[in-house]
């Protein structure tokens, strides 16, 4: 309580201090005794008026202590640093989180240039915010690095303001310190994998240049490759056509009814094998053969040189089946040779299908697929093999093709059945045909 | 071909190619030799030779089916067999032929009958 304070209320004071007496002072005693009477009145009242002063100070002190308590807990306990600095640096005040961002006892600190805590580069970055916070007067701010004999401490932010300060009436900057170290290592951190970043997505463009130039060239040598492939398809073709045509010449067969079905059997098997390259050619493919374009081709052909296109039907059902040439070639030959002994053998004129068979006459092709396992079919509706055909030991040239080629080339099981005329089927495995 | 005991001489082929082979046996068969297999696989011949007597020759492809190529299926046949092997063979594979000894030891596809009663008859000297 201020001293002025307890002279106005002295009236107050003795009104509560006769009232806690019980007299009243205007009494009506001899003087002398009225004289001593009021003496001691006056004294007594003055003390009692001192009792109730004290007892106001007391309260004031207990208030300026609670006062205390809760200056320490904002200031002192406050988990960022405050600190008053003059315009030269020099510390007048540091709560303990700045005095712990220091690393120095505060009692060290207070009354030091703060300059002696920061990093050498950072000290003219402050000395500038002190110059700016004095000189404008408006809320300023700089970030410094701390250090201590040396070694780095924290990162630290101070936002500073001009005030006043008491009792001293002096001017100071008022300062908030923030420790912003994890903040700066998080943002160096991000920077740092960034660069990193960018220097690995360097080295992608360059390795994606390098793949580009690389995939160019394969390309390039894709193109050359399927060129000559295409090529040499067409060059097969046409050798063997070639061959064909000289097989065909007068003179080069002998010119019986046995010299001209031994040319039309070899034509015919030289026309099975170039057919392959034709259709590789047609279908713009190098080494897997569309068996549905090749078969149809095949088995018109044949029916073709025998003249025998409208009194036999021809199916042929291969859809969906790509071989590659290593099972496409004997599959054209094996078929060449039984649909040939077909037309050759299996509608003589004296079998009249319809009557027999209750259908016209029919040979059939089919080729079809399941879980790589392929099934080729060849049958007709005719009069049947002779007895004395063993395909098991057949003698004749085309038969031993057909068992040799399904033997040691298709690798395949075969089976023959007599039922309502004749039939082969050959069971293989079709490895995967690279697409192409 | 025989030799003096009358058993015929005995040839297996190793070839791909089911045209060449069959044209092959044929070929042998007319000279008087005994053809008892065709192989189109080095895996296939050495399953062969693993239950049966080895033969007095053997022609063999260099690229064949399986995984195996003809080079491979010799050192394998040499290593247990002392018998000629001759490789028949495309231009390209020619070069890969290691020579062995001074026997001439490969034919270039494609080459006629003479030529290849020649090397046999010449390899069958140098075994007997």
């Amino acid at each position: 309580m201020k001293k002025g304070s307890i002279t106005g209320n002295s009236r107050e004071l003795r009104k509560k201090a006769e009232a806690f007496l019980g007299r009243d002072s205007t009494g009506t005693e001899d003087q002398a005794s009225i004289d001593a009477k009021t003496l001691l009145h006056e004294l007594s009242v003055h003390q009692v008026e001192l009792e109730l002063q004290n007892q106001e100070l007391m309260e004031a002190r207990d208030a300026a202590e609670r006062m205390q308590v809760k200056y320490f807990a904002l200031y002192d306990l406050a988990p960022i640093g405050y600190a008053g600095f003059t315009i030269q640096g020099q510390v007048a005040d540091i709560n303990l989180a700045g005095a712990e961002m220091v690393g120095e006892p505060r009692n060290r600190i207070v009354n030091s240039r703060f300059q002696l805590f920061i990093a050498q580069r950072d000290i003219p970055v402050f000395n500038d915010f002190l110059l700016r916070v004095f000189r404008n007067g408006i809320k300023t701010k700089c970030e410094v690095q701390l250090e201590r004999d040396g070694q780095p401490l924290s990162i630290v932010r101070i936002e500073g303001v001009l005030a006043e300060q008491k009792p001293e009436k002096n001017l100071a900057c008022r300062a908030a310190i923030i420790d912003i170290t994890e903040q700066r290592n998080a943002e160096r951190d991000i920077i740092h994998r960034n660069e990193e970043l960018t220097a690995l997505n360097r080295k992608l463009e360059e390795a994606g240049v390098d793949l580009r130039s690389k995939q160019d060239t394969l390309t390039q040598s894709l193109a050359e490759t399927e060129a000559l492939l295409d090529e040499v398809n067409h060059r097969v073709k046409n050798n063997l056509s070639a061959f064909i045509s000289l097989l065909s010449l007068k003179g080069s067969h002998e010119d019986t009814p046995e010299g001209q079905r031994l040319k039309t059997d070899l034509i015919n098997r030289a026309q099975s094998m170039a057919l392959i390259h034709e259709t590789l050619y047609r279908t713009k493919k190098f080494s897997s053969v569309d068996m549905k374009v090749y078969l149809t081709t095949l088995v018109g052909q044949i029916a073709m040189s025998y003249g025998t296109e409208d009194s036999v039907q021809v199916k042929v059902d291969a859809g969906g089946v790509v071989l590659d040439i290593a099972r496409a070639t004997p599959c054209g030959l094996i078929i060449n040779e039984l649909v040939t002994n077909s037309f050759k053998y299996a509608f003589p004129a004296t079998f009249d299908c319809m009557k027999v068979r209750g259908r016209p006459s029919t040979i059939t092709v089919s080729l079809k697929e399941v879980d790589g396992i392929c099934t080729l079919s060849v049958s007709d509706n005719g009069i049947g093999m002779p007895e004395e055909v063993d395909f098991r030991n057949a003698k004749s040239l085309g038969l031993s093709l057909v068992k040799f080629l399904a033997k040691h080339q298709l690798r395949a099981e075969t089976e023959i059945h007599d039922k309502d005329g004749t039939g082969f089927s050959f069971r293989f495995v079709n490895p995967r045909v690279s697409s192409e | 071909m025989t030799i003096p005991s009358g058993r015929p001489r005995q040839i297996i082929v190793v070839e791909d190619d089911g045209l060449i082979a069959m044209h092959l046996e044929e070929t042998l068969e007319s000279r008087g030799f005994e053809v008892p297999e065709l192989f189109a696989s080095g895996e296939e011949v050495i399953a062969y030779l693993g239950h049966m007597p080895p033969p007095d020759l053997i022609l063999m492809d260099i690229r064949l089916d399986g995984k195996m190529n003809g080079l491979e299926a010799a050192q394998w046949i040499r290593e247990r067999f002392t018998l000629p092997i001759i490789f028949i063979s495309g231009n390209v594979d020619k070069e890969l032929i290691p020579p062995f000894g001074t026997l001439r030891n490969s034919l270039t596809k494609p080459f006629s009958r003479e030529d290849l009663f020649a090397i046999i008859d010449e390899a069958l000297l140098q075994y007997s």
